[in-house]
């Protein structure tokens, strides 16, 4: 087992180093070094972006498909938990072992797996996706089944770390390194729109204030 | 594909794909592509794709082409796994199916970017992709007419100083007439004014009452203003083009007017894209922010009527109006209320479409595809579901604050039968003034 152990600690260094080389090499490219006087906050953009412009009313697109923005909630929620748990069995560290992670985690596999149909039956998915896209979602769901199985018999927790393993090999080539990318990407989607006073739309009606003043 | 020079007496190397690519790619592009998963949730954001429901519409598949031009020449994979990821080289096998989508199927206005749960701004990596073939010298050929008429007469529709002169005089009378008052002036080149007006050369040819509205307006509020008698053009269509460098030598016109004439405040006309490209894009372009105030006509004329300077009489309109809210004044430009606040003020019966305001659709004509005859036929096809949200309002006015939109919605009145009058902001507002 220590040799897993070993294996596995070296692959997530090597998942960190490309990611690394990555931001390093993108961080090589041209930057504006001038930009126009906001009529907004793009600070207040940013921190919109990160918060309540995740929330499903907030847009159209997640307005309209609620059920796959559930499901994609719910999936990167598990990958987040199965993640910790990797590192801390990896320190030898007894937390998140309640039995409540077993059904969040599975929840998370059945939410994988329900993507994975949604882009496999919907023609219009289908035709824009790659192997990528079906062999990513595969290992993580069986990563994330693999997590709540070491969870329900430890004798399995080698296959979680097997997985974990492929898993950190994997990242820095395919598609799940938007892990990544997410919060600068959506930071500069934040600040885009904040800088010219969009974000947080001015007349945003927030439904929790509504249902505080209905109260 | 053939090649199309914008500038004849540009001594450039013929570049690669790969020099094309590495010229145009920024820090957040880089980003940004490497952000998309793929999840399609953008496609039913598109007026493209809700319209025809081919795969090439959807803005995910838009930008992966450039999304695999970019793992080839940006990651390790490229020798291995291009069937994988679906890496690919950019080569002029490419560069049709390029143009004909980031040019044909999109107009750059951001719906799906405001609709990416990844927060990619997608019209960005389009326009990208554009740059790209602009440098490699493809794209469409109206385009690249707008663009050299620009370069060689100073605005893109060809006009000649001795004809703007006279049609400035012909708008004084004009305004003279209108108003009973021969101590009205459309000021030209009037040094020291506090507003130049820059117009969209499509107002001196076809629309000239935009221009007499403006002018009325200007001469109600009693304000410092006057008119260039060159270096006036508002719009750049070197944006559509995703050419920085011509963009930025396209602003620098207006620039050189302001400096020329002393003014403060650079208002631009009803122009969406014109004033994206100045109020927001060009710092960028020009590596410095520019010393004068940029705004939009409506934001001067809603001053305006909030100050008590103008006073309007609403009972003058009393058919439905409804406004169009075009993506590069609203969703790209942050003038998400002026437009509605003036018409509050200046119809009486103003309904709003479904949906309206960031989350309103194109009307197919943004993007350069007003010049992109190419492009004609599917551009009006994508502008059904404005045709239907116009219909659904029951308005028989129907307001848009850019030309380029007005262009667009005139041709959908005829080709849907829409039955509507297409008036600017300012048209109305000067419609319903009360003169003091």
């Amino acid at each position: 087992m220590i040799w897993l152990k070993l294996s596995l600690a070296a692959s997530l260094i090597f998942m960190i180093s490309i990611i690394s080389y990555y931001f390093y090499r993108f961080n090589q490219l041209y930057h504006p070094n001038a930009q126009a006087k906001p009529k907004g906050s793009p600070r207040k953009g940013k921190i919109y972006s990160l918060s309540l412009g995740l929330l499903p009313w907030e847009k159209e697109s997640t307005r309209q498909f609620w059920p796959t923005y559930v499901l994609g909630i719910v999936y990167h929620l598990a990958i987040a938990l199965a993640f910790l748990r990797l590192l801390a069995e990896l320190f030898g560290l007894s937390i998140l072992s309640s039995p409540f992670f077993v059904v969040f985690l599975l929840m998370g596999t059945i939410s994988g797996l329900g993507l994975f149909f949604r882009r496999w039956l919907n023609p219009a998915l289908r035709s824009i996706s790659l192997p990528d896209d079906y062999l990513a979602n595969l290992l993580v769901d069986f990563f994330l089944f693999a997590a709540a199985m070491s969870l329900w018999q430890r004798t399995s927790l080698f296959i979680f770390y097997i997985l974990g393993l492929l898993l950190a090999l994997y990242i820095p080539f395919g598609k799940i390194r938007h892990c990544f990318f997410f919060i600068p990407s959506r930071l500069i989607f934040g600040d885009y729109y904040g800088r010219k006073g969009l974000f947080p739309p001015p007349n945003r009606k927030d439904p929790f204030k509504k249902a505080a003043k209905a109260r | 594909m053939k090649k199309i020079k914008i500038e004849a007496n540009q001594e450039q190397k013929e570049l690669t794909g790969k020099q094309a690519f590495f010229q145009n790619i920024d820090y957040s592009r880089a980003l940004q592509l490497s952000t998309c998963v793929r999840c399609g949730l953008c496609a039913q954001s598109c007026h493209y794709y809700l319209t025809d429901r081919e795969v090439k519409s959807i803005p995910a598949y838009k930008i992966s082409l450039v999304g695999r031009v970019f793992l080839y020449y940006f990651g390790f994979q490229r020798k291995f796994w291009s069937w994988w990821l679906g890496s690919q080289k950019l080569d002029s096998s490419n560069l049709d199916e390029w143009t004909n989508i980031l040019f044909g199927r999109c107009s750059l206005c951001g719906r799906c970017s405001l609709n990416c749960p990844m927060g990619i701004k997608i019209h960005d990596l389009v326009r990208f992709g554009r740059s790209i073939l602009a440098r490699l010298e493809v794209m469409p050929q109206g385009l690249a007419s707008t663009i050299k008429t620009a370069l060689i007469f100073d605005n893109n529709m060809g006009i000649k100083p001795e004809e703007w002169v006279e049609t400035v005089k012909w708008l004084e009378q004009e305004l003279r007439i209108e108003r009973g008052s021969s101590s009205l002036f459309f000021p030209l080149d009037r040094f020291g004014a506090k507003i130049l007006y820059a117009i969209n050369p499509r107002e001196a040819k076809f629309f000239p009452l935009s221009l007499l509205a403006v002018g009325q307006i200007f001469s109600e509020a009693q304000e410092s203003w006057t008119l260039s008698s060159f270096n006036y053009d508002a719009t750049n269509y070197a944006y559509f083009l995703g050419d920085d460098k011509l963009a930025a030598k396209f602003f620098k016109r207006l620039e050189a007017s302001m400096k020329r004439l002393g003014c403060q405040i650079l208002v631009l006309t009803e122009c969406g894209h014109g004033f994206n490209a100045a109020r927001w894009e060009s710092p960028g372009w020009l590596g410095y922010r520019p010393e004068f105030e940029i705004k939009n006509v409506l934001e001067i004329v809603a001053e305006y009527v909030k100050e008590g300077k103008l006073k309007l009489d609403p009972s003058r309109h009393k058919l439905p109006v409804t406004l169009h809210d075009p993506c590069n004044l609203v969703r790209l430009g942050g003038l998400l209320e002026e437009a509605r606040f003036l018409l509050k003020k200046a119809v009486t019966h103003f309904v709003e479409m479904t949906p309206h305001g960031i989350e309103n659709f194109c009307c197919g004509g943004g993007g350069g595809q007003l010049a992109m005859t190419e492009f004609a036929s599917q551009r009006l096809k994508a502008g059904k579901l404005k045709a239907e949200q116009i219909k659904k309002t029951g308005a028989k006015i129907v307001v848009a604050p850019c030309h380029n939109c007005l262009d667009q919605l005139l041709e959908l009145n005829r080709f849907y039968q829409l039955g509507i009058q297409v008036k600017t902001v300012c048209e109305v507002v000067a419609e319903a003034l009360i003169v003091g």
